[in-house]
């Protein structure tokens, strides 16, 4: 039992490094745009680009689109925040299956709770691995602080021409760098993020909206999240250990660490009443 | 007959304070296993899952008695067979030791009885300390530290549901029933060549750790050695806690200790069958 | 009926022959002594009849039957000590015996073991661990564990080893009781020498592992020379008359006046017919013939 601070979308976790230099640039630019922005709008709400002639000041955006078009990117992601926001509370029960290299896990299940604004917590009756860093690292979370949202263009994700909008957290401490984002214009819903840490980890989400339900307040029906362990190495004679691996006929040893989790979320309830001593339940 | 052997053999082994010895060393170092483990046991926890900490919060048991049977089969893979050898080096060089041979061998029994009733018992003594081992570390272990799924830290790590534990647990016990049986007959077929106990003892662990260390150092010199080596094959029982077990590799190992059974318990008779008697 | 037959045994350790061609037949209800220094091979031969050892040569007959085929049918109608009395030492007594019984398929009733253990001496020790008896308790207790199967034949090597006098006259009671009473055949090795003399009907003496002598004892005893004393008025004057006659090589000492002789018995009145006819006064005569006196003269082991 753990408490689990997370929106399900929120599985995303950064990890790997990935062209740090080039984000560190791009996020302290856009901080100073964001900070002006806020000195007009003291209200926490993040702000759109408006100065192309900042944007195409930074030689890595090649992306930053129109005003028109930046707007209504923004205006997406204030559906996509507003959607979010619709729930208040809701359960749900979570199906978590894991890929990594050197870890043979079987498929656990959870149930999941969570009441506004940023309470979650995870109920599972036996053993489940779930993404640590999803707890901080969240697309609602990176909502609600300040940040600045560029037009990335239009890009196909599984066969659907999607908007792209890179978002970049203004907030001092904030943990992510960027997150890139999907977005089905269709359904309003992001459909694959990609986040970034100050760290260097990458985490790329993949999301399915099946549920018509919950998708009215983005909560997907299926996560899939992939991300870079690094370098990792297994601790040497546990209990004695002196045999060799055993390798499975025709299988190839991979040095790779990329992890993926798949997560499949179901029999969503929301809005219903939540006490809040399932939160206080400690790990 | 030779039950009748059996049963006095079983007598005599089961009256010897070395007996009672090897059944306390197991009673009383599971339970101190399992209890440093319910005090220390997230360390190692987080110790043998360290690749894994940062990336991933865990949920559920993992330190459970499953898991702490694992690892106490793994523990005392090294130490239950000195306490094997303790029992079956002594069974046949003991009654040379103490001259108990000469009322023994002159009563009305053939000695092909005789050494097949003190093999059994040392079958019988090296299975019940499997046994005890297996039962305390599941038993106290479930009781001490609940259930869960059980956490296999080798090559990689292998998380096993709880409904796929319980018959790997059985056979990885049984296969180490078999490994300690094997140990048992290569102290055995030692105590039939000598007439002091501690020569079998000490030869026999002797030659489980000098291979163990040889089939460790990995150079292709010795892979001939690892795939013959009984030791090499005595920790198969690991092969049950692979998530696809390879069974193949399983009855590979077990038909070797099998054989190294065989042929000891054949050349013990012969050599009882010739030996003279002169204690 | 020949009970046992040993025939042309032989038992060679690398060069080294403990037993070298024995013959020995030993009859139904002989008490039969088996005598010999140490290392004479007697401990072998025991072994070898009880399928201990196995013969280089020859062949061991018990009952009329070859031990070699009949091993386990021989076994169980003997009853046997082999050298020290040697038990399971972290049992009981009484477990010892129940033990050894079951494997001998003999009666091992609580009230069976109790009677054995009374007839040693020891059922008041029944429930001690043997780790705790002396020598002369294990011996009695090795007594107990050859007869618990009533057997037709008891081998007894050393017996009285260790016992107190009451021990050694109790045992030897037993031995006789057992083959007058009891119809037993006993074959019994011993170093005490007068202890066969006492008991035993035949004997044999083996050295080197070769049987040197063998027969009845009363007849052994009275073949052969034995020690004469002779005890006479004039010592010097008779010990220079003896020098002129063919006994003058027997002299082996004199003492007090008495002149010590070794003779055979037809010669000791021969004699005394000559010292009489040198008008030499003879108090006494007194022929001394023990066992050992013979054992040794025949082992040649100095005295």
């Amino acid at each position: 039992m753990i408490r689990y601070d997370k929106h399900p979308m929120k599985h995303m976790i950064t990890f790997s490094r990935m062209s740090v230099f080039v984000l560190a640039i791009l996020t302290m630019t856009l901080s100073t745009l964001a900070q002006n922005a806020q000195n007009a709008q003291p209200a926490q709400r993040a702000q759109t680009v408006q100065s192309m002639q900042s944007a195409q000041s930074m030689q890595s955006v090649q992306s930053v689109q129109s005003v028109q078009s930046v707007q209504s990117v923004q205006s997406l992601l204030d559906i996509m925040k507003g959607r979010m926001q619709g729930v208040k509370s809701y359960k749900a029960s979570m199906r978590i299956k894991l890929d990594i290299p050197f870890l043979k896990a079987p498929e656990s299940t959870a149930t999941m709770y969570y009441k506004a604004p940023d309470k979650t917590h995870i109920d599972a009756p036996g053993f489940a691995m779930l993404p640590k860093r999803g707890a901080d690292v969240t697309i609602q979370r990176v909502l609600d602080k300040p940040y600045v949202a560029v037009d990335a263009g239009r890009d196909m994700f599984q066969g659907v021409l999607m908007r792209k909008v890179k978002i970049l957290p203004t907030e001092e401490g904030s943990e992510i760098a960027v997150a890139t984002v999907w977005m089905d214009t269709a359904q309003n819903v992001p459909r694959k993020v990609v986040t970034t840490t100050k760290q260097g980890g990458t985490v790329t989400a993949e999301l399915v909206f099946d549920d018509a339900k919950a998708r009215a307040f983005c909560l997907p029906s299926y996560v899939k999240l992939m991300f870079d362990l690094g370098a990792y190495e297994l601790p040497k004679t546990i209990s004695g250990e002196l045999d060799k691996p055993a390798t499975q006929p025709g299988e190839k040893k991979e040095k790779s660490s990329m992890a993926i989790v798949e997560i499949w979320y179901s029999g969503y309830q929301m809005n219903i009443p939540i006490a809040d001593a399932i939160f206080d339940v400690k790990r | 007959m030779i039950l009748t052997v059996l049963r006095v053999e079983l007598t005599k082994v089961f009256s010897k304070w070395r007996t009672i010895i090897g059944f306390l060393v197991i009673a009383v170092i599971v339970p101190v296993v399992i209890v440093a483990m319910k005090v220390e046991g997230m360390r190692f926890f987080q110790y043998s899952t360290q690749a894994l900490q940062d990336a991933f919060t865990f949920t559920g048991n993992l330190m459970n008695g499953y898991t702490i049977s694992y690892i106490i089969l793994g523990m005392l893979y090294i130490h239950v067979p000195f306490l094997t050898t303790l029992v079956a080096g002594d069974i046949l060089a003991g009654e040379a030791t103490a001259g108990t041979y000469r009322v023994l061998l002159t009563r009305p029994v053939s000695r092909f009885s005789v050494v097949t009733a003190k093999w059994m018992a040392s079958m019988v003594y090296a299975n019940l300390l499997v046994l005890l081992m297996a039962i305390l570390s599941i038993v106290i272990g479930l009781l001490v530290l609940g259930t869960g799924e059980l956490l296999v830290v080798r090559s990689q790590i292998v998380i096993l549901a709880q409904d796929d534990i319980i018959w790997r647990l059985a056979s990885a016990y049984a296969f180490a029933a078999l490994s300690m049986s094997t140990v048992a007959a290569i102290a055995f077929l030692f105590s039939s060549l000598v007439e002091n106990a501690i020569g079998p003892i000490m030869t026999t662990m002797g030659i489980i750790i000098v291979l163990t260390i040889l089939s460790s150092i990995d150079t292709p010199l010795f892979d001939p050695l690892r795939k013959v080596a009984f030791t090499s094959h005595m920790i198969g029982w690991r092969f049950f806690f692979d998530q696809v077990v390879d069974w193949s590799r399983v009855s590979t190992s077990a038909l070797v200790l099998v054989g190294h059974i065989v042929v000891c318990f054949i050349a013990t008779q012969f050599i009882m069958h010739r030996k003279d008697i002169l204690t | 009926m020949n009970v046992i037959e040993l025939r042309g045994l032989r038992k060679k350790f690398g060069d080294f022959t403990a037993v070298d061609g024995l013959d020995i037949t030993v009859r139904k209800g002989d008490i039969y002594g088996f005598l010999g220094p140490n290392g004479a091979g007697k401990s072998t031969t025991i072994r070898m009849m009880l399928s201990l050892i196995r013969p280089t040569e020859g062949t061991v007959r018990l009952f009329g039957e070859p031990l070699a085929e009949h091993r386990e049918a021989l076994l169980s109608r003997i009853g046997a000590i082999v050298e020290r009395p040697d038990f399971y030492n972290y049992l009981t007594a009484y477990r010892n015996l129940e033990m050894l019984g079951r494997l001998s398929r003999a009666d091992v009733s609580r009230a069976n073991i109790m009677r054995l253990l009374g007839v040693v001496g020891l059922d008041t020790r029944a429930m001690s661990k043997v780790k705790t008896f002396s020598h002369g308790m294990k011996q009695r207790l090795g007594i107990a564990q050859a007869l618990l199967h009533n057997p037709d034949l008891i081998v007894l090597d050393e017996p009285t080893t260790g016992l107190d006098p009451q021990g050694m006259v109790d045992i030897r009671e037993l031995i006789l009781d057992l083959s007058r009473t009891h119809c037993k055949t006993i074959f019994l090795s011993s170093h005490i020498l007068p202890e066969v003399e006492l008991t035993a009907t035949r004997m044999v003496i083996i050295n080197k592992g070769k049987a040197i002598v063998e027969g009845a004892v009363q007849d052994l005893l009275n073949a052969g020379r034995m020690k004469v004393t002779i005890d006479v008025a004039e010592p010097e004057l008779a010990t220079a008359s003896i020098q002129r006659t063919p006994f003058a090589s027997r002299i082996v000492g004199n003492a007090e006046g008495a002149i010590v002789l070794l003779l055979e018995r037809a010669e000791i009145a021969n004699l005394v017919q000559h010292l009489s006819s040198e008008g030499i006064a003879i108090h006494s005569v007194v022929p001394v013939r023990s066992l050992e006196e013979y054992f040794l003269d025949l082992t040649r082991i100095p005295s």
